[in-house]
């Protein structure tokens, strides 16, 4: 159990900022730094819920499809139903917890691999997302509910606090409660955690419920921004949040890494594509300076120690180390 | 000598993904007796080709415990280079190698991150994809390409021997892909990599070349996807593939084939993109649109991936 | 005038991170010859067999193979001298055939097109897998069963026919016995003196010091990483060798002193 403090990643971070302030001076301006907080911050709160599924030796693949489901309901019970805004809110938690729940049953109880169930939820939940939102869009919400999104408080921007705190939330699990010793142990060698008194169908089910919160959270803080909900929202979600959490050190393998990194993976891949925006570099080079820099970040990262390995898709091959 | 649980016997076996599609296909002929018609029927053939090429390729990478994420990126670039060569008048044959080159090229560079820098296939794979869309958008400047040669439109559209071309090449690269598997050494050595890669280290295998091949034989098949993408709408878009890879994985997790490698096959991925097809078309003839059919496929996948489970428990 | 030794490896020293795994350790073996090398955990006894079969590469040391300097720089290298080696995960491909974990690695194939094509021969390696078992008097029902499916005895007797098919000067065992009934471990016994009686040399590592008492001809002992003893076994007891692994010699002075 290990709170990840990446101050190598932190420099590169900075060394980061550093090398495109020399190209852009509009980088370090106060306005843009705040803009990357606050576009980071969903991306943020998506990979805190990915970062503890991942952290088991599990995937989340349906969180921008649960996002968008969960924000196409809450919209349709704020505005077409005229309902208060916490009831919407709490509308739109609920079915990430409920979505969340199914992929976690799923996956602790049916043995069906992680990857598989919530690449289904996903088709799932973005089927019935259309479906209850007839192919329209909705927007126009209430001024208190729009706070969420675009208020500000104490000078920050809104989205920025509900992220930090979120991440705040999550470090103080995963470093101090039981829980977050026992996601790591079942992400570690499950068979010895259970072997060991921890009920890991348990925590696998419970991790999974909080991805499906957190993505609903995340939905919410979209729609309010973007004051306006449909259904096709968050589709690049998934392997963003994947990308922000091995970035942040988080291997797919599980039992290591934490949320501190992911903040660190987040914030690196909204600078980059912050960056390229500054500098006029067109959309179509985006993907792919953006794929080639995950490859290459990530390549360092794993030669710079060793891994664990089982063979498979999720982890990179061994590097020695016997007996 | 005896035989007994033969295991060329188990994977001959018929999959359950063949009983899932026959059992499909006779809840929607209840709801609709024109699903049955000749016409809907080679419909359905000729849609599902291009998820069953991809899916074949997938299969052999997951069988191997890999995944390919970049299948449709490189079905995109592949149909962007071809159509570049195609309108520049480089003719049929030259630019169809030009776009296996394609496959080729990505493939092998996959297979040297995973395989040599030692990356892990998810996110070699997904690294490609990002590298390759990007590249597409730009070779293609973000537009659709169009060409005037027109022979390259045989090969999704035309016919032989009053078959479409598309299940021929079905056909053939199955065919290939089976022989591959199951009479090669290197179809040994895939199966091995998926059931004991460490064993099969131990045993003097070299890893390296055959994990290379294997990523360059998935980008191979996703050029001959993108090709004939490419040819069936006589165009080609630098985004055309998005998603496929997807689709492939579902349809080869229907099939029978996880990512613990070494169980299921060609035939179960078959009938996977079969039953992924079937589903789409079924739907529309019934009036159901594109979410009714997403969600059922996310349900029809859930209970396939329950139903092979317990099947191997 | 000594004889001249099948296998000898000299100062051979393998680090991981910041563990001296083995430091300046020297293996000698003659032939037809069976070697019993023994230590307590992580005193380096894997590592180098690890090292003598391919599987990984010593920072330093040399080799000697019939007198001759080799290079054992991987699997396929070790097998080429005619080193065969058993491992303790046996490492047999589970979703595989017998037949095929018997071949694995250099399946039979018939050749087409000068080389270029190799089919599979599976006929030929059934009938083959099927008489090295038989030899070895192990019975099978089929050579078509999956690995995974066989019991852990039956998996080391398809490791063990692995390794004798190709005719091996040299076979190295890892824990041959481990996880054994009483039963099978006889059996295991028998098949290291008739591959004795073969004129093959054997390494063989365990815990079990009865297994080295009832068939090796010599024993050395490893420690902390470096050779402390030797000796052939009509010269030494369990007892004594039970105090080299453990050092148990140092530890008895020292509590006498107290």
């Amino acid at each position: 159990m290990k709170f990840l403090i990446p101050y190598s990643r932190i420099l590169i971070l900075l060394a980061l900022c550093a090398l495109i302030s020399f190209f852009s001076p509009h980088f370090l301006q106060t306005s843009n730094i705040i803009n990357i907080l606050r576009q980071a911050a969903i991306l943020n709160i998506l990979g805190v819920g990915m970062t503890i599924v991942i952290i088991t030796g599990g995937i989340d693949l349906s969180n921008g499809a649960v996002l968008a489901l969960s924000s196409c309901i809450a919209a349709i019970l704020l505005k077409d139903a005229g309902l208060p805004m916490p009831i919407g809110i709490i509308a739109a938690l609920i079915i990430g917890c409920c979505c969340g729940l199914i992929n976690g049953a799923m996956v602790a109880k049916v043995a069906i691999p992680p990857f598989v169930i919530t690449y289904a939820m996903m088709f799932f939940t973005r089927g019935l997302a259309f479906l209850f939102l007839q192919g329209k869009i909705i927007y126009g919400f209430t001024p208190e509910f729009r706070f969420i999104g675009t208020g500000y408080l104490f000078g920050v921007p809104m989205p920025i606090i509900i992220s930090a705190m979120v991440t705040i939330i999550f470090i103080f699990i995963q470093k101090y409660t039981p829980f977050g010793s026992e996601i790591y142990a079942v992400g570690a060698d499950e068979e010895a955690s259970m072997l060991s008194g921890i009920r890991t169908k348990s925590v696998v089910i419970r991790v999974y419920i909080l991805s499906g919160i957190l993505s609903a959270l995340a939905g919410i803080v979209y729609m309010s921004r973007l004051n306006a909900s449909e259904p096709v929202i968050g589709e690049a979600f998934p392997l963003d949040a994947i990308a922000a959490v091995l970035i942040g050190g988080t291997p797919l393998s599980g039992g290591e890494g934490g949320v501190g990194g992911t903040v660190i993976g987040a914030l690196v891949i909204t600078i980059i594509i912050n960056a390229m925006n500054l500098l006029g570099i067109s959309s179509l080079l985006q993907t792919f300076v953006l794929g080639a820099l995950i490859i290459i970040m990530i390549s360092v990262q794993s030669h710079s120690r060793r891994l664990f390995s089982l063979p498979s898709i999720f982890s990179a091959n061994r590097n020695g180390a016997g007996s | 000598m005896e035989f007994k649980e033969s295991f060329w016997a188990k994977t001959r076996f018929v999959p359950n993904a063949a009983y899932m599609f026959l059992m499909t296909l006779m809840i929607f002929a209840i709801f609709s007796p024109s699903f049955l018609s000749l016409m809907n029927l080679s419909n359905i053939m000729l849609q599902s080709s291009m998820i069953t090429i991809v899916a074949l390729g997938m299969t052999i990478v997951m069988l191997s415990n890999g995944i390919d994420l970049s299948i449709g990126s490189v079905m995109s670039l592949t149909g962007v280079v071809t159509g570049l060569l195609l309108a520049s008048g480089s003719g049929f044959v030259l630019s169809i190698l030009g776009g296996i080159g394609v496959g080729v090229f990505c493939g092998a560079f996959n297979g040297i991150m995973i395989a040599k820098v030692g990356l892990a296939p998810f996110i070699a794979t997904f690294g490609m994809m990002g590298i390759a869309d990007g590249v597409s958008l730009f070779a293609a400047g973000g537009e659709t390409l169009y060409w005037e040669e027109t022979k390259f439109h045989v090969i999704a559209n035309g016919h032989f021997l009053a078959v479409p071309m598309p299940v021929w090449i079905i056909i053939g690269i199955f065919s290939i892909m089976y022989f591959i598997l199951y009479k090669t050494p290197f179809g040994i050595n895939i199966f091995a990599l998926g059931g004991n890669e460490e064993g099969l280290r131990l045993s003097g295998v070299r890893i390296v070349r055959n994990k290379i091949g294997i990523y360059i034989l998935s980008g191979i098949i996703a050029s001959f996807a993108g090709i004939m993408l490419a040819s069936r709408i006589a165009s080609a878009h630098p985004t055309g593939g998005f998603g496929y890879e997807f689709e492939a994985i579902a349809a080869a997790v229907i099939g029978g084939t996880t990512f613990f490698g070494g169980r299921g096959g060609l035939v179960g991925s078959v009938f996977g993109a079969l039953i992924i097809t079937l589903i789409r078309n079924g739907l529309s003839l019934l009036g159901y649109t594109t979410p009714w059919q997403y969600c059922l496929i996310g349900i029809i996948l859930t209970v396939c991936v329950t139903i092979n489970t317990f099947y191997t428990k | 005038m000594r004889d001249a030794y099948l296998l000898r490896a000299e100062n051979v020293s393998k680090r991981f991170g910041h563990v001296q795994a083995l430091n300046n350790v020297a293996l000698n073996l003659k032939p037809n010859e069976v070697l019993g090398l023994v230590g307590d955990n992580a005193a380096g006894k894997s590592t180098l067999i690890k090292i003598l079969s391919g599987a990984i590469p010593a920072d330093t040391g040399q080799i000697y193979f019939e007198e001759s300097p080799v290079k054992i720089q991987n699997p396929l290298a070790a097998r080429k001298l005619g080193i065969e080696t058993i491992y303790q995960n046996l490492a047999l491909v589970g979703n595989l055939p017998i037949y095929m974990n018997i071949f694995l690695g250099r399946p039979r194939t018939k050749n087409y097109l000068r080389g270029m094509l190799r089919i599979l021969d599976q006929k030929r390696m059934e009938k083959e897998s099927w008489e090295i078992l038989k030899e070895l008097k192990l019975n099978f029902d089929s050579m078509r069963e999956r690995v995974s499916n066989l019991s852990g005895g039956q998996r080391q007797a398809v490791a063990i026919g692995r390794a004798l098919f190709f005719n091996p000067k040299i076979i190295i065992m890892d824990e041959p016995t481990s996880g054994l009934a009483v039963k099978e471990v006889d059996k295991i016994h028998n098949i290291i003196r008739n591959f004795k009686n073969k004129g093959v040399s054997i390494i063989f590592i365990t815990h079990r010091l009865q297994s080295v008492f009832a068939v090796a001809d010599r024993v050395m002992v490893l420690r902390r990483g470096e050779k402390t003893f030797e000796k052939m076994l009509s010269e030494t007891s369990i007892e004594e060798v039970v105090r080299e692994m453990f050092d148990l010699k140092k530890r008895k002075e020292f509590l006498e002193k107290l």
